[in-house]
């Protein structure tokens, strides 16, 4: 049966399988790492003998697979509810210490785990390639044959899930017989508090804040579907199954069983209804809508850090009273009571400990510690409460002495219906500490009694007095008993006063206003991206602004022309007033006239100069309230940017805890002992970035433990633990992120890659001789470059490396390798912050403008065409008393296309230096432009990817620049430089 | 910048799906004398030409990059591509911004003429002499009314080997 071809039996399926997809990666990822831990103890002790491994992480690995089982049953993904569901089967076997945990067995159920991946992954892009299960269950179910395991679905968890039979529209009244409870017995109608006893662990604020999320939405979801007219009943109620169903989930996987308990109530209701066929009625609605809105209040609560009482009992039988009389009928009013009724008295009666018990706890007691003692008391119909039950007292036995057990504890098993266990422990916890570790799945409340401690009530003391003391307590009814719980927790010793107060403000309250969760939101990294592209659109516009500013602040006239103007003035005003008596001498007056005419006039022309000139100043007032207000958009702008980066950061931790099982696999194969060692998981990359990075990096843990770890019989002959170790870390330099692959393998032979290179004629003898070892080392980047002598599985098909290289070029980074024979091995990958936003020179060659990234920028020069010196057959410059190969971009690059200017030949030069792990070039350019933040555009988007161009970018002006990659200008540059290998630019050149 | 195209596309999609004798619908251009058509699905818009960005390592007929909308795209001159002289750009030359195999590109035309309405027997097979010269992107001779268009397929503009090196990049 192809899975995909189920998925659209509902109509919200797609919502549904995006959580699906990603609820399931993270709880694989989790069980994939746990798994590796148990691997990790499976090596240590001898091949085919088991482990021993704490019964939280098996419990955590078992809900892992259960939720993924529960989740796959709902969309109908019937292989991987199958598989799920035999890796459930191993681990309920193992926490039952029915299995032994060998190194065999954390073999199958990783590879499990792998197909359960591949399986997951297929919905996402379905191929025709059916991933077959088949020999992977065969094996499971050998497994727990071999131990007798194997058997059909028996723990509570597969009685719940037979419950919620996969949602497969062919089988629409499909009840798969599984439901053997009588009805009576699931919906009570005796006045029972459900939520007694029923209290809230301390969540995790992280998860807590999704789950608030989710739940939002579920909530949303289900309202929607209740207040939607019309439409087909089974449908609604399948719907509001799945939804139920998934708060219920998350809200019991961070330890909220008050709103679990409540959704599960009413996932058992709409179950029913499925089974029959009824819609829903009016009421129930109404009764559903009101627990909806209850929870919502829940989580806003939780959302805001200060829980209040909820009122789930009140609407818990509000439900059941909404649904009952629609289901049981007639024929139930007649048996239901006198059933419950009579259920309702055990439960009354065996919810304290009895007389009997009591003198025997008492008679059991050490005399030298203090004691607890108590019953827990299991939820109604609650199936294999046995099983239960001996888990309890696993979780007991781990706080302490658990000395006195009625059930006893062997016989806990075989008994299928227990209502609650009397038990007694000698330990140094406090009732409230022992309480929350018992507070399973299941159990309903458990019931404190006074401590007979061995000072307070001495053994030898009459049985009688200790029923004498707890009586009193123990006659309040069910609902009162959390708060006797509580009396008795706020009366422990102050030293545990701190968890004292929690427990004592009663159920429904775990959160304190200091795990006040995050809110977080889901986002489409498609909108992010584009986020991330207007923000870089916004860059380029305050460039924009800012070059206009600037051409204005140039074009306005400077202050001192009103000076002039003033001086013109004042010396025609000088001239209308001296000149008058010189002139009046010489002239007739007719002429004086129309000399004092003109005179007048050219003052008046003056004036009205010296006016319009004042309006400069406003202009200048403008630009610079412009300046202003660009310097405003660019520190927007910037922020913009900043936190759109921010939120596509996430950390790199994930990504490497991958590697963990990439090592696991590699050692298994060639038998090598490697330690995977990670640090500055919490550094923070792109997401893209992160995406992208996995296949380099995978190749280089790859070559690393298969090339560079050595056998260890190698390792301690040559002074080394036969351990190897791999380093893979992150950390921040500057603005990059740098990411370090490092190993104490054997490190590279510098000789054999220069033999190599020169037998796969990657480089001439005469050059190999040439080069130093660092840059030997570079070789193993070239295309068709491996030093692997034999081809194993794992790497060296020799085509790794040189894409690992342009991975991560393309992300615009760079990487480098450094190696110490005998020592080990260390790739260095530098990459930048961002993906789309670089720092860079502008620089302005034989026309057109250039963007050179600011990191490789080493030095601006200036220098005289005499500093310019041939040296065997290549220019070079000495720059500050070294000497620097310098090249011009025309000789590197083939322009088949005419330049738009030509560039002026002058005599000086400006040398710019590019500097990249070591190596050093000088570019000429005819004129830097100055420093600008610019966006990257993809070439290759379009068009295609140059060598010596690193991508495209958008200038302030609208046109386009080519950011030029120093990398690729320094490889080339070297090339030239090497008559032999002019092939290698031949070959660039040929496209 | 003018916008000519994509109006008509889902009607004429709808149309050739349809039934069989659908019409279709071609932008016809100039060059060097001659017509050429493409049809309309292809083109995405046709724009003024602008300042031109040259790239190296590129054959002679990749003009450059320009910046379309925050885009980066190639601009192919067909002139150069079809092996005629270069020719400066004139008050009637467009850039036709086209879509190949999910890139887009655009092209450098001496003029865009209209947009015409043929039908598939319009269309003759290119005669022998210009089909043998491994023209593979000429895939038809269309008579319209007294004119001769030649019928381009754009998909192989970029040469075989070029398309290639555009999917590999």
């Amino acid at each position: 049966m192809t899975q995909n071809g189920s998925t659209d039996q509902l109509e919200d399926t797609d919502d549904l399988l995006g959580d699906f997809l990603d609820e399931s990666r993270q709880l694989l990822a989790r069980l994939n790492e746990n798994l590796l831990v148990l691997d990790q103890a499976a090596a240590e002790v001898p091949a085919g003998s088991s482990i021993e491994c704490d019964t939280d992480t098996i419990n955590e690995m078992f809900r892992a697979a259960h939720s993924i089982k529960g989740l796959s049953g709902m969309l109908g993904f019937v292989q991987i509810n199958q598989l799920t569901h035999k890796i459930e089967n191993v681990f309920d076997a193992a926490r039952k210490q029915e299995l032994p945990i060998t190194a065999d067995v954390v073999d199958v159920v990783l590879q499990s785990c792998d197909r359960l991946e591949e399986l997951v992954e297929q919905l996402t892009a379905p191929s025709n390639d059916e991933v077959s299960c088949d020999d992977i269950v065969a094996r499971i179910a050998e497994l727990l044959q071999s131990v007798g395991a194997d058997r059909p679905p028996t723990s509570q968890e597969d009685a719940e899930l037979n419950l919620l039979p996969p949602v497969t529209g062919d089988l629409p009244n499909d009840a798969e017989g599984s439901v053997q409870v009588p009805v009576t017995e699931r919906w009570p109608t005796a006045k029972v508090d459900h939520f007694a006893g029923v209290v809230d662990e301390q969540s995790p604020a992280k998860y807590l804040a999704i789950f608030i999320d989710e739940a939002d939405m579920s909530f949303d979801s289900m309202t929607e579907v209740l207040l939607s007219e019309g439409g087909v009943a089974r449908e609604i109620t399948e719907t509001l199954l799945i939804t139920s169903h998934r708060i219920k989930g998350s809200a019991a996987s961070i330890g909220l069983h008050r709103p679990a308990k409540l959704a599960h109530l009413i996932e058992d209701i709409l179950q029913d209804l499925r089974e029959t066929g009824d819609g829903l009625s009016p009421t129930l609605v109404d009764a559903i809508l009101r627990c909806t809105d209850a929870m919502r209040v829940y989580v806003k609560q939780l959302r805001d850090g200060v829980p209040q009482e909820d009122n789930f009992g009140q609407l818990a039988d509000e439900l059941l009273a909404a649904h009952v009389p629609a289901s049981l009928g007639a024929a139930a009013a007649g048996d239901a009571p006198a059933e419950t009724s009579a259920s309702a008295a055990d439960s009354a009666s065996s919810e304290r400990l009895t007389d009997r018990q009591l003198a025997d706890i008492a008679r059991l007691a050490p005399q030298d510690a203090s004691a607890l003692m108590g019953v827990v008391v299991f939820d109604e119909g609650l199936m294999l409460s046995g099983l239960k039950a001996r888990l309890l007292y696993e979780k007991l036995a781990n706080e302490g002495r658990v000395f006195y057990c009625d059930p006893a504890a062997d016989q806990l098993d075989e008994i299928d219906d227990l209502r609650s266990f009397a038990f007694a422990v000698a330990t140094s916890a406090s009732e409230s500490e022992i309480t929350t570790k018992i507070m399973i799945a299941g159990v309903a409340r458990v019931t404190w009694s006074s401590t007979p401690s061995g000072a307070a009530a001495p053994t030898n003391a009459p049985p009688s007095n200790a029923p004498a003391k707890s009586i009193p307590s123990m006659n309040v009814p069910p609902t009162e008993a959390t708060q006797k719980t509580a009396a008795v927790a706020a009366s422990a010793p102050p030293s545990l006063g701190a968890a004292a107060p929690t427990s004592a403000e009663g159920p429904g309250q775990p959160v304190k206003d200091a795990a006040r969760p995050v809110e977080t939101l889901r986002v489409d990294i498609d909108r992010l991206d584009q986020l991330m592209n207007l923000a870089g659109q916004l860059v380029i516009n305050k460039a924009r602004f800012a070059r206009i500013g600037d051409g204005l602040r140039l074009a306005v006239p400077g202050k001192q022309v009103d000076l002039v103007v003033e001086n013109i003035r004042a010396a025609l005003s000088q001239i209308a007033s001296d000149g008058e008596s010189s002139i009046s001498a010489a002239r007739s007056g007719e002429e004086i006239q129309s000399l004092r005419t003109q005179l007048r006039r050219v003052h008046a022309d003056v004036d009205v100069i010296q006016r319009e000139l004042q309006k400069f100043n406003l202009l200048r007032a403008s630009i610079v309230d412009l300046g202003d207000a660009v310097h405003q958009l660019d520190r927007v702008a910037d922020g913009i940017q900043k936190s759109v980066m921010d939120t596509r950061m996430v950390p790199v931790g994930p990504l490497f805890t991958r590697f963990k099982r990439v090592v696991r696999d590699i050692t298994r194969a060639n038998q090598k002992q490697v330690e995977l060692v990670i640090r500055g998981e919490k550094t923070e990359l792109d997401k893209r970035m992160i995406d992208e990075l996995g296949d380099p990096l995978i190749h280089m843990v790859r070559n690393s433990a298969d090339h560079g770890i050595e056998l260890p019989d190698v390792r301690v002959a040559a002074g080394k633990s036969a351990q190897g170790t791999i380093s893979l870390e992150a950390f921040h330099r500057g603005n990059s992120i740098v990411i370090r692959v490092r190993d104490d393998g054997k490190g590279l032979d510098s000789e054999r890659i220069r033999r190599k290179a020169v037998e796969k004629n990657i480089v001439s003898q005469a050059d190999a001789d040439r080069l130093s070892e660092h840059q030997v080392f570079q070789l193993i980047w070239e295309p068709g470059f491996s030093t692997a002598e034999k081809v194993t599985e794992i790497s060296g098909r020799g085509m790794g490396m040189d894409i690992v290289r342009s991975k991560i070029e393309q992300l615009n980074g760079t990487v480098d390798l450094t190696s110490r024979m005998g020592e080990g091995t260390t790739f260095t990958i530098k990459l930048p912050l961002t993906l789309a936003i670089l720092p860079s020179l502008l620089v302005r060659i034989d026309g057109d403008v250039f963007a050179l990234p600011l990191d490789a920028v080493v030095e601006i020069v200036t220098i005289e065409p005499e500093d310019i010196r041939a040296v065997h057959g290549r220019s070079t410059a000495s720059v500050r008393d070294r000497v620097v190969s310098v090249v011009r971009l025309s000789e590197l690059f083939d322009w088949r296309q005419g330049s738009s200017q030509n560039s002026a030949e002058s005599g000086r030069a400006t040398l710019v230096v590019l500097g990249s792990e070591g190596r050093e070039i000088g570019l000429i350019v005819d004129l830097p432009l100055g420093e600008e933040d610019i966006v990257i555009k993809s070439m290759a988007e379009n068009y295609r990817n140059v060598p010596g161009v690193a991508g495209a970018s958008i200038l302030g002006d609208g046109r386009v620049s080519l950011i030029l990659d120093p990398n690729a200008l320094l490889d080339m540059s070297s090339r030239r430089s090497n008559p032999n290998n002019h092939g290698a630019m031949a070959t660039a050149e040929a496209y | 910048m003018s916008t000519v195209a994509q109006e008509n596309t889902t009607i004429d999609r709808h149309r050739s799906a349809g039934d069989g004798i659908g019409s279709m619908q071609l932008v016809s251009f100039r060059l060097a004398q001659e017509e050429y058509g493409i049809e309309i699905t292809k083109v995405q818009e046709i724009i003024l030409m602008g300042e031109i960005t040259r790239v190296p390592q590129t054959p002679d007929y990749i003009k450059g990059l320009i910046n379309l909308r925050n885009t980066v795209i190639p601009i192919v001159d067909l002139r150069l591509r079809f092996g005629l002289a270069q020719e400066p750009a004139g008050d009637e030359t467009r850039i036709m911004v086209v879509n190949v195999q999910g890139k887009t590109i655009g092209i450098i035309v001496d003029a865009v003429s209209e947009v015409l309405r043929i039908s598939p027997e319009q269309i003759a097979a290119p005669p022998p002499t210009v089909a043998g010269l491994g023209r593979e992107y000429l895939t038809g001779l269309v008579k319209f009314e007294k004119r001769l268009l030649i019928m381009l397929d754009i998909d192989k503009i970029l040469s075989e080997s070029e398309v290639t090196q555009v999917v590999a990049a």
